[in-house]
C-alpha cells in the first residue's frame, strides 16, 4: 500500500511540476495589450507639408456667370525624410465658396483642383504623379521613392459659376493634405 | 553586394546630407513624426511610419507622434484625427474632421498648440477600442493642421498626418497575403511602354503596395530593368488594384518574360508572365501570371538607417524566421500546442490518479469487509 501511495505522490508532483511548466508558457506569451504596449524609438524622419502661399485669388477672362474662375494654389511642398519606400498622397479639398451676403453658396462640387505631372523641382529618386480631384476631395498628387525625397509642385483651382449663381464675392478654404 | 541594393545604398549616403543641407536653407513646412513602435512589429517598414496595430476589443494603447514647426513664422496647429479610407487604391483622409467607427476611439492630446519657429512638441495618440467594438480593420489619419488664415478670396490650409490601420478582433491577427493575379502589356499614346498587374489582396488587413519590374528572354536575350511602380497602391482587404510600372518608349515590343515583384512592408510576392508592347493607345491580352521566387535584385525596401529591411518571399510574417505560422502578436503556435499537451497529461494524470486512490479505498474497504466477516 506505501509503494501505491509513493507512486502516486510521485506521480502528483510530476503533474504539478507540468502545471507549472505550462501555465509559466501561458505566462510567456504575452497579451495582446502587453506587445501593443512594447514599443521601440523610430529613427529620426518625418512627414512635411508646406504651402508658399496662404491665399490666392481667382481671375476669370470672362468674368461671367456659367463660366469658371481659376488661379495657382501657389508653391506646395512635400518633403519626406522617413527614409523608406512607403511613398505618399498629397490630396486637396475645398469648402463650399460663400457669398459674401453669408446665405448664397457655390458648392464645393463646383470646384476641381488639377496637378500635372510636371512639378517645380524634386529629387531625382522620386516619381511623381499628378491627379485632379474635385473640391468634394481626393488625391491630386502621389509620390513614390526609395528612401528620403521631396517635391515642389503648383497646382490649379477653377470654381465653376453656374448659371443662375448670385453675382458677387464667394470666398472659401483649400486645404492640401499629405499622408 | 547586389547592384540594385548598392546604388540604393549609394543614392541614399548622397541624397542624405543633401536634404539636410537643403533643410538649413529652405524650410520643409509643418513636420509630423512617429517616435515610436509595437516591438512586434520592428521588422515591418509599414509600422515605422503608420500606427499599424491589431488588438482585441476593450484594448487601450497610446503612440507618442512629435510635431515642428520648420517655417519661420510662429504657428498655430490643430491636432485632430479624421476619418480616412481606402479609395480607388489610395489612402484618403476625408475632408476636415470627418468621422468614421475609429475616429471616437482616438483622441490627440494636446489638441492644439503653438510653436516658434524651429519648436517641437510631443503629442500623444491614444486608441481606446470598446470592448463591444466589432471586427474589422479601421482607418484614420493623426493629423496636424496649420489653419487658413481669417482672410483672402481662397484662403489656404495645409495639413500632414500619420495613417492608422488599426484591425480589431479576437485571437490571431489576421494574415497579409495578395497575389499578382496578372500582367498586361500596354503602350500611351506617347509610346511609351506600360506593364500593368492586377494584384489581388487575399488576407485580412490593407497592404501598401510598391512594385518593381524585370524584363528578360526578350528579343536577342535581352534583359532590362528593374524599374520602379509609378504609384504606391493601397489595397484593402479582398480589394484588387493595378500597379503599374512605366518604361521608356525605345524598348523594344518583345516578347519579353516580365518578372513583377510587389511589396507591402516586409511582405513580397513575384509573379511572371511573357508580356508584348502593342502599337501606340493599345492595350494587350491581360496574361495569367505564375508566382516565382523573389528576384535578388528585388530590395526595395530601405530602412531607416539605409540598410536593407529583410523581407523574404515565404517567411515575410514570421520575423523570428522559425518558418512557422505565428499567433497574434508574435507567440510561437508551438508553445500554445505544448502547453495545450501538458493540459491535457496534467488532466489524464488527474484523472487516473483519482481513479487508483479510489480503486485504494475500495480495496480498503473490502478487506476491512473480509476481515470482520464471520469465517
Amino acid at each position: 500500500m506505501k509503494r501505491i501511495r509513493d507512486g502516486f505522490t510521485a506521480r502528483l508532483a510530476a503533474v504539478m511540476v507540468m502545471a507549472a511548466v505550462a501555465l509559466g508558457l501561458l505566462q510567456v506569451a504575452p497579451a495582446s495589450a502587453d506587445t501593443t504596449n512594447i514599443t521601440f524609438t523610430i529613427a529620426p524622419g518625418g512627414l512635411a507639408i508646406d504651402n508658399e502661399q496662404t491665399a490666392v485669388t481667382l481671375t476669370s477672362a470672362a468674368n461671367a456667370l456659367g463660366t469658371t474662375a481659376s488661379g495657382s494654389l501657389g508653391n506646395i511642398s512635400v518633403t519626406d525624410t522617413r527614409n523608406l519606400s512607403l511613398g505618399w498622397i498629397a490630396s486637396g479639398s475645398t469648402t463650399d465658396f460663400t457669398h459674401s451676403n453669408n446665405t448664397d453658396k457655390i458648392l464645393k462640387a463646383q470646384a476641381t483642383v488639377t496637378q500635372t505631372n510636371t512639378t517645380i523641382e524634386k529629387t531625382s529618386n522620386l516619381t511623381f504623379t499628378g491627379a485632379a480631384a474635385t473640391g468634394v476631395g481626393g488625391p491630386i498628387a502621389v509620390g513614390v521613392a526609395v528612401g528620403s525625397s521631396s517635391a515642389t509642385f503648383a497646382p490649379t483651382i477653377s470654381v465653376l459659376a453656374p448659371t443662375g449663381t448670385v453675382t458677387g464675392t464667394y470666398t472659401g478654404v483649400f486645404t492640401s493634405t499629405v499622408i | 553586394m547586389r547592384p540594385l541594393l548598392l546604388t540604393a545604398l549609394i543614392a541614399g549616403a548622397l541624397l542624405a546630407p543633401a536634404i539636410d543641407a537643403s533643410a538649413q536653407d529652405e524650410r520643409t513646412g509643418i513636420v509630423i513624426r512617429l517616435l515610436e513602435a509595437p516591438e512586434a512589429r520592428r521588422d515591418d517598414p509599414r509600422a515605422r511610419a503608420y500606427i499599424v496595430d491589431h488588438v482585441p476589443p476593450g484594448t487601450s494603447f497610446t503612440r507618442a507622434v512629435e510635431v515642428t514647426n520648420d517655417t519661420d513664422e510662429h504657428v498655430s496647429l490643430q491636432l485632430y484625427d479624421a476619418a480616412a479610407e481606402i479609395r480607388d487604391g489610395r489612402f484618403t483622409v476625408l475632408d476636415g474632421r470627418a468621422e468614421n467607427q475609429l475616429t471616437p476611439w482616438v483622441t490627440m492630446s494636446p489638441g492644439s498648440v503653438e510653436l516658434d519657429p524651429d519648436q517641437s512638441t510631443r503629442v500623444s495618440v491614444a486608441v481606446d477600442v470598446p470592448k463591444n467594438a466589432p471586427d474589422g480593420e479601421f482607418y484614420a489619419g493623426a493629423m496636424a493642421e496649420r489653419p487658413a488664415p481669417d482672410s483672402g478670396q481662397v484662403r489656404i490650409a495645409t495639413r500632414v498626418g500619420i495613417r492608422i490601420y488599426l484591425s480589431v478582433g479576437t485571437g490571431a491577427e489576421p494574415v497579409s497575403d495578395f497575389r499578382v493575379e496578372s500582367l498586361t502589356g500596354e503602350r500611351r499614346a506617347d509610346g511609351r511602354p506600360v506593364v500593368r498587374a492586377v494584384v489581388v489582396n487575399i488576407g485580412g488587413r490593407a497592404l501598401d503596395l510598391v512594385g518593381e519590374l524585370g524584363l528578360r528572354d526578350g528579343p536577342g536575350g535581352a534583359t532590362a530593368g528593374p524599374f520602379a511602380a509609378d504609384v504606391a497602391t493601397t489595397l484593402a482587404p479582398r480589394g484588387r488594384a493595378p500597379v503599374s510600372v512605366l518604361l521608356e518608349p525605345a524598348l523594344p515590343a518583345g516578347p519579353w518574360l516580365a518578372v513583377m515583384t510587389v511589396t507591402s512592408g516586409s511582405l513580397q510576392r513575384a509573379a511572371q508572365a511573357t508580356v508584348s508592347f502593342p502599337e501606340p493607345g493599345q492595350v494587350g491580352p491581360p496574361v495569367a501570371a505564375q508566382p516565382v521566387p523573389v528576384p535578388e535584385s528585388a530590395e526595395p525596401v530601405i530602412g531607416p538607417d539605409g540598410a536593407p529591411v529583410p523581407g523574404p518571399a515565404d517567411d515575410a510574417d514570421d520575423p523570428g524566421g522559425d518558418g512557422g505560422p505565428k499567433q497574434a502578436n508574435g507567440v510561437p503556435w508551438w508553445s500554445l500546442l505544448l502547453a495545450l499537451l501538458l493540459l491535457v497529461a496534467l488532466l489524464f494524470f488527474l484523472f487516473f490518479g483519482w481513479r487508483r486512490r479510489k480503486q485504494d479505498e475500495e480495496d480498503e474497504q473490502q478487506a476491512k469487509v473480509s476481515r470482520g466477516a464471520p469465517r
